[in-house]
């Protein structure tokens, strides 16, 4: 498929829902219900293999109960989400040859066994099947693990939900088949967040970590930027121009219920926010000019942290909260600072690159990833922040910005405008594997990455 | 020969006597017991341990007296670095809190040039044609040359509208970070705001916005939009 007919594809599918609908979607992830109804053992970790090796898995088609509406479509879908998850993970690779996986399902149905031998010789390790029912708008999903070479079932999760969480319970699945073979979490169940402007204006779109599932949760005919998941994956905050001025607000994405957080006249923006999602670190110009503050959630207990003449802006929260990360110009140009939560031990991070921003800690705390303006251009960087050796992520495609790393620490979502309009792309931490994961004629800026949501 | 015998017998007795007469003369005379004498001896000693004790009191009342010397000279030297030390810590606590006054001083100069942001939340605004735009160096906030000639007439068409009030909005071109441009714009809006102040205009008056690189005026990515887009722009409220 050529790019231009894969962008109408994927612009076709990105239906921007009503927010009730959203709304419904939502809520209704919560109440996905899995229950393992076969051997649950603990981490099953025989197959993997050291030195990075992929393991090999075959997904066939799910099998989709006969007379159900939509079969075929249940049916091819469920395994493409799931091949693409398990090949995001970055642990698993796929059988590609879907013609020879219909083949042996098709044997494996007619002789009413699982037929280890013709899927062991595909060169797979691993065999995961689901069986799909349909009952008035409920679906239930069954899903088998199988190890071929031992030719035993390894586990079986049975998942209901409806139209809205089917997603959801494959990516569900998906992060059961990863952590059941590398005793990691997967990021299947994450979500993004951003803005785009489909609307003409700048509005909060969310969306599941593969870009799919698009759903917008602002309505405010404003500018939105700077949006960033609460860790608890409940809420949102961002800043809007809705009343006129650069303000901070909360938003439930369960409901969309707004509050205000900070709305003190000049700028409130950006945030972020503190690992246990009770504080927020603020650049706010209330005083003057912009500087860095922390806040409850709230908006109360208010605390000033920088004091001076210069510009403090972009605030990330180290993820064992100690520290905080900011973009100053104290120096003459914007350069990222790192000072302790209370204000104390301020020093500067980045020497390298006369225009840097944007700071975003990868989770372990070790890395800093940021943006750098170097020849009119933007690129991605990460900073060791031990050896302070600098790796260059991004070159000679476009502008690359906003750099936020996925949970696990293994991707790194940004926008970049290397196929014409901003959009949301990710690659792997060191800079491979770039992929643009949306594509909405609006543009995509500014993502943020949530937690697992469950 | 009884007669023999006496005279031997007497010359025996005669040779004991004079045997123990010699011995006697020989053995160790006995003092003589004269007490008198061991009077004075007794009073000799005891003269003389008086004396000595007396020589020792003397020696160790000298010897406190030097060490009670030494203690209030040292204690004099003690107390005199004690006031030396309170001196020095009054002089640092003087000179702390001249530091301190200094940079209250400077700070709240500094607070108080400061202007804080004034928004208009509820205001209507329109565009007039009397305030244009000033126009910014990238990455930069100061007043250029051309951007005082304009603010003088703005300046001057608001000395001669007394009731208007206006809305300063602060803009950046596309070429630096949303998040940074923000800040910028917000930099660039107060600073024309200090410039009008400066030309006499009330603080009251004059309400100010960032819109960061969210509304460029040219869409464009050249060296000629990025120019036009870095501005502040005016608008009077209505409302």
């Amino acid at each position: 498929m050529d790019k231009k007919s894969e962008d109408r594809r994927q612009k076709s599918e990105v239906r921007i829902k009503s927010f009730f609908f959203s709304v419904c979607l939502l809520s209704s992830v919560f109440c996905l219900l899995p229950s393992a109804f076969a051997d649950t053992s603990d981490v099953y970790l025989s197959i993997t293999k050291a030195g990075g090796a992929k393991i090999k898995i075959a997904i066939p088609d799910f099998l989709v109960q006969e007379g159900a509406i939509d079969r075929e479509n249940f049916s091819k879908k469920s395994s493409e989400i799931l091949t693409n998850d398990l090949n995001n993970s970055g642990f698993f690779k796929t059988i590609e040859n879907r013609d020879i996986l219909k083949e042996i399902d098709a044997k494996d149905k007619k002789t009413g066994k699982i037929n280890f031998n013709e899927w062991t010789s595909l060169g797979a390790e691993i065999l995961a099947k689901g069986h799909i029912t349909i009952e008035g708008g409920k679906i239930n999903i069954e899903c088998r693990l199988y190890a071929l070479k031992s030719g035993e079932q390894i586990i079986g999760y049975k998942y209901g939900g409806d139209r809205t969480t089917f997603r959801q319970m494959i990516h569900k699945f998906s992060d059961e088949i990863t952590y059941r073979f590398t005793g990691e979490n997967g990021i299947a169940q994450t979500m993004l967040t951003f803005v785009s402007k489909v609307t003409g204006n700048k509005e909060v779109y969310i969306s599941d970590y593969d870009g799919q599932n698009i759903r917008k949760i602002t309505d405010d005919k404003s500018i939105s930027l700077f949006p960033k998941w609460s860790p608890d994956g409940k809420n949102i905050i961002y800043a809007t121009y809705r009343y006129r001025n650069p303000d901070l607000y909360l938003i439930d994405v369960a409901d969309g219920k707004k509050t205000p957080v900070s709305i003190f006249p000049g700028i409130n923006a950006p945030a972020s926010w503190s690992p246990d999602g009770k504080r927020l670190a603020v650049s706010l110009s209330k005083d003057g000019n912009a500087e860095i503050y922390t806040m409850d959630f709230d908006g109360k207990n208010l605390s000033r942290l920088t004091k001076s003449r210069s510009i403090e802006t972009s605030p990330a929260w180290s993820p064992n909260g100690i520290e905080i990360a900011f973009t100053s110009d104290r120096g003459g140009s914007p350069q990222i600072y790192i000072m302790g939560s209370d204000g104390t031990n301020l020093r500067r991070l980045t020497y390298q690159g006369k225009y840097n921003d944007q700071s975003s800690w990868s989770p372990d705390g070790n890395k800093i990833a940021y943006t750098s303006l170097n020849g009119g251009q933007f690129n991605i960087f990460v900073i060791d922040l031990v050896s302070s050796k600098v790796q260059q992520l991004t070159s000679d495609t476009g502008d690359n910005q906003n750099p936020v790393w996925s949970p696990d620490g293994r991707r790194i979502a940004f926008s970049s405008n290397r196929d014409g309009k901003y959009q949301i792309y990710a690659m792997n931490s060191d800079g491979t594997d770039q992929r643009r994961i949306i594509y909405l004629e609006g543009g995509g800026y500014s993502p943020s990455w949530s937690q697992r949501i469950e | 020969m009884v007669k023999n015998n006496v005279k031997y017998l007497l010359a025996i007795m005669f040779i004991v006597f004079s045997v123990s007469i010699f011995i006697n003369s020989c053995a160790p005379k006995k003092p003589k017991v004269d007490q008198a004498a061991i009077m004075k001896e007794q009073q000799r000693a005891a003269e003389e341990k008086r004396l000595k004790a007396e020589e020792e009191e003397r020696r160790k009342f000298d010897e406190a007296m030097k060490a009670e010397q030494k203690r209030k000279a040292e204690e004099e030297k003690r107390l005199k670095a004690e006031e030396e030390e309170r001196r020095k810590f009054d002089e640092a606590m003087k000179a702390e809190q001249k530091r301190k006054a200094e940079e209250e001083a400077k700070l709240k100069a500094e607070e108080e040039e400061e202007i804080k942001p004034q928004i208009a939340r509820e205001a209507e605004t329109k565009v007039v044609p009397q305030l244009d735009d000033i126009h910014f160096d990238f990455d930069k906030s100061d007043i250029r040359t051309d951007g005082r000639e304009i603010l003088q007439k703005n300046a001057d068409w608001l000395q001669n509208n007394p009731d208007i009030k206006i809305q300063i909005e602060g803009h950046c071109d596309e070429r630096g970070t949303a998040e940074y441009n923000l800040a910028l714009g917000e930099r660039r809006a107060m600073s024309t705001k200090k410039y009008l102040i400066s030309l006499g205009i009330s603080a009251d008056r004059i309400y100010t916005i960032s819109y960061g690189e969210e509304l460029p005026i040219d869409p464009n990515h050249s060296e000629d939009s990025w120019a036009k887009n870095r501005r502040a722009h005016f608008l009077v409220i209505t409302k």
